[in-house]
This record gives structure tokens, C-alpha cells and sequence, in this order.
């Protein structure tokens, strides 16, 4: 009986870092299929896939590539914010803009399931925040830092310009950290 | 000697994390619950004639319904609105309530607090009373003690005209000192403060005819936000918890 409750502690303490290897595959597995499926609609012909190969992942899955080198984040970014998309990579908020078109809004976690978003609070004013989408390169540059209420949903809302919006958790239920980025001209 | 300092030891220590992991006292919300036997009734229905405050020269309507359901132990979910095939709709100075029951979930007296609404509590007044009549706030009720209320609602002088309110409304109460309370027979004691006084009570010459305008527009009103989406994790309760059956497992383990 001893033992077992020993194996359910262990379990139960492990059960963070599990969550952390199993987003990491995750996001390594993205990351591959991405860059196979780049390579495969490159356009050259040297680089057509023969007729029996198909890449085995959905192009809907992965959504863009999100870089934030002052952190060392690079990730894939999916579509929706349900929490089994979370539990993956970060995921963009489907009311928000598409890159370029408005506030494009994407949520990742900071503790536990890879941590993606773990020190989004130490980025300051003018940190790069590159988004492939499309294969097109966006590239922001950090505005503002700000804790907001967990419920305020204008991180979604339109700013009047491109600009990219970045949410994680706090160590409080009731907020959330809030990264605003703006689209940079260079 | 040694084997009674560890256990000692590790008694303390399963203590102090079980503190630190989950040890949450009793939420004030949870205390009373509504009951479904019976379920709740409304006073004004379908097709039933509104209220009228005493004195009101107006013949009475059928322009507003209160409809009620339980959605969960704590929480009733009430809707002021138009009836079903007619045009209208909840109007202020609107009164209706509707009967149910509320029980003491826990062992212990409890003391209600509040009746809180959610949702609409700008618009809405409401009031809780026994079957005759008298406030329930402050009432203590004895460990798994049921008891017939009266649940009173009013649409407040400020609120919008046509409307529809849907809002839940829950039981606060507390946990009482314990001294026995004997049930009461017929509910002695008490006075009112219920809305049987309606705080806004429309003055005799202005008639509470409801402004039914053509078109009717019926205004949805505003629910509350969800959440952005939850992305931390307590890890200090994960390891808290590991740690704390950690120590059990080394009490059965080194018992004598």
C-alpha cells in the first residue's frame, strides 16, 4: 500500500514536467512538419515531393511561426485558445486579426505545458517579436507590458493599427499579463 | 524513541502542506442551497395578470411572465419577460415572486446573510421571506434544516421599459456560533422589510402602464465575460500534493 502511494506521489509530482516534455514534442513535431511543408510549397521543382509522398501534417494546424529572440522563444503558433490547443503551443485567438489586418492576439502558457510564455514579463519597450505567417515575415516591436483583468477581452479588439497583442497568466486567477507590440516598418 | 520523533515529524509535516495544498474553508456561497423538492412556482406565469401595487388605479395585464428554473444547487436562474406570444415585456415597478425551498447543506447553523443577484443587480430588486411573510436575512437555520421561502422581485423605477431580465440569484449565509435554534411553528417573529414594500413605490397618479411602442425592440442583456483563456498551472500544489502523500506513504511505510 506504501508503495503505491509513493508511485501516486511521484506521478503527481512529475505530472508538471510530463506536461512540459509533451508540449515540447508537440511543438517539435509542428516545427518539423512546418518546415517539410514550407520546403514542399516552395515552388521548385527539384523540391516536389514525389506522388506518393504527402506531408502528414494538416496545413490548418499550424497556424504561423512565432519568434521572440530577447526571450528565446521560437515556437509554432495553432489556431484557437480551447485548452487542448494550449496544452500544444500557443494558439491564436480566432476573434482576433489575421497578421498585418489589425490586433492578431495569441495565448501560450507560462507555467507548465513547455512554459512558451514564461518571460513575456521581462520584455521591454521596443523588444522584436517576428510572426511567419503565410510565409510572410512580420516583424513588432514591443509597446507595452501591462497586467489586465482575466475577463478584459479589448486584447482582442482592434487598436487602429497592425499590431500584435501577446496574453499569458500571472500568478493570480484574476489577471492576466498583456504584451502589445506594434507592426514595425522595418 | 526515534521511530516516535519521525513520526512526529512527519505528522507535522503532512499537516502544514496539507494547509499550504488545498485547505479551503467553507464558502459562504455554498452554505444554503436551493432545494427541488418541490421546485420553485412562479406567481405571474403565462398568460397569468401582472401584479398591481395597492392602489394602483390601472386594470390589470397580462404584459410580463417570471419564469424560474434551478440551474444548479446554489443558484436559480430567473427570467422577467414577455410572454411567449405577446408583444411586451418586463417594465419598471414589475413585481412577481416565486415559492421554493432552501436547505442548510452542512451540519451546522447557519446564519443567512444576503440574497445576492447576478447578472442584472442594477435593475432588479429582490427580497427572500418565509411563507408568511417574514425577512429570512438574519435567520438562522439549524444543521440540514429546510425551509418554504418566498423569493420577491422588482424591477427597479430606473430599469429599462420592454425588457428582459434573466439573472440568478443565490443564498449567502455563514456559519452561526452554536446555540440550538428549536424550529419554529408558523414562522413567529420577524418583521417585513421585504419588497411587500417596494422601495420604489410609483406615486397613485402615475398609472404603471406599461409603454408598449411599436416596433418593440427586446434588449438582450449584457452576460458577463468569460475568461481569456487559462494558461498558468499551479505547480507548487502539485508538488505540495506529492509531498504531502510523500509522508504518508512513509508513516505506513515506518510505522511500528
Amino acid at each position: 500500500m506504501a508503495n503505491i502511494i509513493f508511485i501516486t506521489a511521484a506521478v503527481v509530482a512529475l505530472y508538471p514536467l510530463l506536461t512540459d516534455f509533451y508540449a515540447r514534442y508537440q511543438q517539435s513535431q509542428l516545427s518539423e512538419q512546418y518546415q517539410h511543408l514550407i520546403a514542399i510549397s516552395g515552388g521548385s521543382e527539384a523540391a516536389a515531393p514525389d506522388e506518393d509522398e504527402s506531408p502528414t501534417i494538416d496545413p490548418k494546424l499550424v497556424w504561423a511561426m512565432l519568434e521572440i529572440p530577447d526571450i528565446n522563444v521560437k515556437s509554432p503558433v495553432i489556431k484557437g485558445t480551447s485548452p487542448e490547443t494550449l496544452a500544444k503551443a500557443p494558439g491564436w485567438y480566432t476573434e482576433s486579426a489575421l497578421p498585418g489586418e489589425g490586433n492578431t492576439t495569441i495565448a501560450g502558457h507560462r507555467t507548465m505545458y513547455g512554459g512558451t510564455f514564461r518571460d513575456l514579463a521581462k520584455l521591454k519597450p521596443d523588444c522584436v517579436i517576428t510572426l511567419t505567417y503565410n510565409q510572410h515575415l512580420y516583424q513588432y516591436r514591443v509597446q507595452e507590458v501591462a497586467v489586465i483583468q482575466s475577463n478584459d477581452w479589448s486584447v482582442v479588439e482592434d487598436y487602429g493599427y497592425p499590431a500584435l497583442t501577446l496574453t499569458t497568466c500571472t500568478g493570480s486567477d484574476e489577471k492576466r499579463l498583456a504584451v502589445r507590440a506594434r507592426l514595425s516598418d522595418e | 524513541m526515534r521511530t516516535r520523533k519521525l513520526q512526529c515529524l512527519l505528522y507535522t509535516l503532512v499537516f502544514c502542506l496539507a494547509l499550504c495544498s488545498n485547505a479551503l474553508a467553507a464558502d459562504t456561497k455554498n452554505l444554503v442551497a436551493w432545494s427541488n423538492n418541490p421546485g420553485p412556482v412562479s406567481s405571474d406565469p403565462a398568460n397569468t395578470l401582472d401584479y398591481l401595487d395597492p392602489g394602483n388605479p390601472n386594470e390589470p395585464s397580462d404584459v410580463a411572465m417570471l419564469d424560474c428554473v434551478l440551474v444548479d444547487d446554489h443558484n436559480m436562474q430567473v427570467t422577467i419577460g414577455p410572454n411567449p406570444d405577446k408583444k411586451g415585456g418586463a417594465y419598471p415597478g414589475y413585481q412577481a415572486y416565486f415559492t421554493s425551498a432552501i436547505v442548510n447543506t452542512t451540519s451546522d447553523q447557519v446564519k443567512i446573510n444576503d440574497v445576492v443577484v447576478t447578472d442584472q443587480s442594477d435593475a432588479i430588486l429582490v427580497g427572500i421571506s418565509d411563507l408568511s411573510g417574514n425577512n429570512l436575512i438574519g435567520k438562522v437555520l439549524n444543521g440540514n434544516e429546510s425551509i418554504a421561502v418566498k423569493v420577491t422581485t422588482r424591477i427597479k423605477q430606473s430599469a429599462l421599459q420592454t425588457n428582459t431580465y434573466s439573472f440568478k440569484i443565490r443564498i449567502d449565509a455563514m456559519q452561526e456560533a452554536s446555540h440550538y435554534d428549536p424550529p419554529k411553528g408558523g414562522g413567529g417573529g420577524g418583521g417585513g422589510g421585504l419588497p411587500n414594500e417596494p422601495i420604489d413605490v410609483p406615486p397613485v397618479d402615475e398609472p404603471l402602464s406599461p409603454q408598449i411602442q411599436e416596433p418593440i425592440e427586446l434588449v438582450t442583456p449584457p452576460e458577463a465575460l468569460a475568461e481569456l483563456p487559462y494558461t498558468g498551472g499551479n505547480v507548487a500544489l502539485f508538488m505540495g500534493t506529492a509531498l504531502s502523500l510523500g509522508c504518508i506513504g512513509l508513516i505506513m511505510r515506518y510505522k511500528p
